[in-house]
């Protein structure tokens, strides 16, 4: 039932109830005539006297609360804001909910250190074999330079590979070919590379058959056949793949002609 | 004719301030109803305190009182899409609901009372006002202290027992030994000498 007007025994009714005087039984009633019957007469009574009464809050000392009930509600909210439920918890019970959050943020974060360091790991392997295969070269090619008879072929990138060079340091004395190339883009698939020595009489003599890094790069250390003579070029072919008896594909790599 | 013209615009100037605080809470409830948590969270900065002192002022337990402040605001976070503007403004709501949690919390825990002796004897000495909020002007504090200290004490002290002790018209009537028509009378008065002194407050 709406009210037409306040009368005293309304607006004692709603200061009561404003104050929380009321039975429990009369604010349930009340509570319902407010909520249920629209009566805006007794409505606007219990608002101003709310808004009066709460001022008796404003005068208590204040007091500060832990900060764990903020990080508690902020944690909830965000649950709630990103669609999932999370449970009503006190202050004890959010240590026995914190305990197994914060061991499975542990678990989860070991598991991607773990990750991480197995890349890491996997990284540096690969750096280290690059730093070796590096020192390979490096000792190739400083026992070529410090070999007392070293005689050196240069080798040029032919078209399309014009990057591509290589060195042969050859040490007349041991009968051996110290080689290293750079620029020269691993073979085809199928297809391998082909040193060869090309002696001033006879057919070219097969050196070594090999292949380049993903980088480019290779260095070999060959022994000379026994048949190799009068050097007159060194040359690499694309050959099929382990190479032939003689070349018959096209020049990559090619040196000067030896003049004697 | 006397004009108290600065005195006016005090007034005005103050119920100026105090809309728009209650303009700014109302957006941020607006905020939580659409579920933005930072709305939640300059919310609860504003309001924690003066929320937390009365729940703690009724629980009178600390850990209680901080579960309860946590219910509080949760409340005001899960049902901030049905706050109605019309029905008060958000800093009555939040304390109506502070409150009334802090009144269920004493009830569970069994300790909602009667007070005899030297908690009557509390309620007749209030306590003094310590860290200032920036969110309650000083001025605010002031004036509702004063209205207080004008308030007769047979006013004062039934309108405590009822919202800070939960006490019931006839539990308050009981206590203090006195009719219960009286201490209906009482607390009405007091609640009306509030709202006319503190209007410009609230």
């Amino acid at each position: 039932m709406k009210h037409l007007e306040l009368s005293d025994e309304l607006s004692e009714r709603s200061s009561l109830y404003a104050a929380g005087a009321l039975t429990e039984e009369e604010r349930k009633e009340y509570l319902r005539h407010l909520e249920n019957d629209g009566c805006e007469v007794c409505r606007s009574a219990v608002r101003e006297f709310e808004a009066a009464v709460q001022t008796l809050a404003l005068e208590l000392p204040l007091e500060e609360p832990s900060t764990l009930v903020k990080s508690r509600l902020m944690v909830q909210a965000a649950l709630s804001a990103s669609g999932t439920t999370p449970q009503k918890t006190t202050r004890r019970s959010w240590l026995a909910w914190l305990v197994p959050v914060a061991l499975a943020a542990a678990l989860a974060l070991a598991i991607f250190l773990n990750i991480g360091l197995r890349n890491q790991i996997q990284t540096l392997t690969a750096r280290i074999d690059d730093l070796e295969a590096q020192s390979s070269r490096q000792r190739i090619v400083l026992a070529a330079l410090t070999t007392p008879k070293a005689r050196i072929v240069t080798l040029l990138g032919q078209s399309p590979n014009v990057e591509a060079q290589g060195r042969i340091f050859w040490d007349e004395a041991e009968r051996r070919w110290w080689v290293y190339v750079r620029g020269l883009p691993p073979a085809p698939a199928g297809k391998s590379y082909q040193l060869w020595f090309v002696p001033k009489t006879g057919d070219p003599i097969s050196a070594q058959v090999f292949d380049t890094t993903s980088g480019g790069l290779v260095d070999l250390e060959i022994p000379l056949p026994g048949s190799a003579s009068e050097l007159k070029i060194a040359a690499v072919t694309t050959e099929p793949a382990g190479g032939k008896p003689l070349p018959s594909g096209p020049f990559v790599l090619l040196s000067k002609a030896e003049s004697n | 004719m006397k004009f108290r013209w600065i005195g006016s615009d005090t007034i005005s100037q103050r119920m100026i301030r105090s809309e728009r605080a209650a303009q700014e809470d109302s957006q941020l409830i607006q905020g939580m109803a659409e579920r933005d948590a930072t709305a939640l969270e300059v919310f609860y900065d504003r309001h924690h305190r003066v929320a937390f002192s009365l729940i703690l002022r009724i629980v009178d337990v600390r850990e209680d009182a901080e579960d309860v402040l946590a219910d509080v605001f949760w409340q005001v976070w899960q049902q901030a899409a049905r706050y109605e503007a019309s029905r008060g403004k958000p800093l009555a709501w939040l304390l109506t609901i502070a409150r009334t949690r802090a009144i269920d919390c004493r009830r569970a825990s069994g300790r909602l009372p009667t007070p005899a002796g030297d908690e009557l004897e509390n309620l007749k000495a209030p306590a003094p006002g310590k860290t200032p909020d920036k969110f309650v002007e000083a001025d605010t504090r002031r004036a509702v202290r004063n209205a207080l200290d004008s308030l007769p004490e047979e006013q004062r002290i039934p309108l405590e027992l009822a919202y800070f002790e939960g006490m019931s018209h006839s539990e308050i009537a009981a206590a203090l030994k006195q009719p219960l028509g009286t201490m209906k009378d009482r607390i009405r008065s007091g609640m009306l000498h509030l709202k006319k002194t503190l209007k410009a407050y609230v």
